[in-house]
């Protein structure tokens, strides 16, 4: 038998079966890596499930014994109280009371956006996605269908990935600002529980419970944020438009001015350009090119500028 | 956006030349004379310098 024979012996594969037999492998390979995965998850979603241990009753029974602070009789029950003593005992037991139910539903709250369940969320979203991987390569009939269906698995991995890395960045800030605000709200109900009926009645005190809720909501530490960082940019623009520098015209002074007005009375544009480029790559764009000039306040960015631009030679 | 710019203790004969550069600069330019014999020059500008805007 000739090498030629030999050659034509062996058997011929059809480009289905390549296909089937690469269908085949990744399938394996997909399904592989999503039974590891969810084993992963097991074991993760275990640490994210686990709460706490030491309580001795459950959340749902505590919740219903402090429900009747929440009744809205209580108003009535505390106008009916004749006296000082009565009325600010029940006051500030209903209080007491709402600021502990806030406080545990609080609680579950901050736990349930805690890193754990972050985690869990990308695990599920990435063994969904290589279930549907998965699903889509085991119906597949052509390779370039298979390496789409992977390609589609990665990207959405991918896209998982990114939402996650930015909830878990994001929530910590959160979590401290609602925290601030809650600590702020709490100190006014404690001053106000030390004062007399008719100084802080449960009225006002109820407003402020509702006040100490809402500090612990995600919108309210969103706005706050919001707010601090426009405050912040307000201060910063009226830095901005209003600077304030004692005259001081040493050596670069004179030179900048000499190159800005060769004469001494007329401005070359072309040089004041070149000068107010140069201030704009050193963090001084927001300074007129005479104050600048005479300012104390940047005599050595002015003896930088004259460096760069040489002027002293 | 409008904004001030103010430089302090300008002596007498410094003082045509920094009202004539800030004017240079587009700027209305107001001075007062202050307690110890210099001048304040309070320069007022409607815009961001050119590079800010």
């Amino acid at each position: 038998m000739s090498a030629c024979d030999e050659l034509s012996e062996q058997p011929r594969t059809s480009p289905t079966r390549h296909a089937n037999r690469l269908q085949g492998r990744v399938n394996a390979i997909v399904l592989a890596l999503a039974i590891c995965l969810s084993a992963l998850l097991a074991l993760n979603g275990c640490t994210a499930m686990r709460g706490p241990s030491w309580r001795l009753t459950s959340r749902r029974d505590e919740l219903d014994i402090l429900q009747k602070y929440f009744d809205p009789r209580v108003i009535d029950k505390y106008n009916n109280k004749y006296n000082e003593a009565d009325k600010r005992a029940f006051r500030d037991e209903v209080i007491n009371g709402q600021v502990h139910v806030i406080d545990l539903n609080y609680a579950d709250f901050v736990h349930s956006l805690s890193e754990d369940s972050s985690t869990v969320n990308l695990g599920t979203d990435i063994i969904l996605l290589a279930f549907n991987s998965a699903s889509m390569v085991a119906t597949a009939a052509t390779p370039k269908t298979i390496l789409t269906s992977i390609s589609a698995g990665i990207a959405g991995t991918k896209t998982s990935v990114d939402k996650n890395y930015f909830y878990e960045k994001t929530m910590p800030a959160l979590i401290s600002q609602m925290s601030a605000a809650r600590k702020a709200v709490l100190v006014t109900i404690r001053r106000g529980l030390m004062l007399p009926t008719d100084e802080y009645s449960l009225a006002q005190a109820l407003i402020d419970t509702d006040g100490y809720y809402e500090a612990g909501t995600l919108l309210s530490a969103i706005a706050d944020i919001t707010e601090a960082s426009g405050a912040t940019a307000a201060a910063l623009d009226d830095e901005l438009r209003e600077l304030t520098a004692r005259y001081q015209l040493d050596l670069p002074g004179r030179l900048l001015r000499r190159f800005c007005k060769p004469d001494g009375s007329r401005i070359d544009p072309a040089n004041q350009a070149m000068l107010r480029k140069w201030m704009s790559n050193n963090g001084v764009a927001n300074v007129s090119t005479s104050l600048f000039i005479y300012g104390d306040k940047y005599s050595d960015a002015r003896a930088r500028a004259v460096h760069d631009l040489h002027l002293n030679e | 956006m409008e904004r001030t710019e103010t430089l302090t203790y300008v002596p007498d004969n410094a003082l045509a030349d920094v009202v004539s550069d800030f004017e240079s600069d587009g700027a209305m330019v107001v001075t007062t004379r202050q307690p110890d014999g210099n001048w304040t020059v309070v320069a007022y500008f409607s815009t961001m310098p050119p590079e800010t805007k």
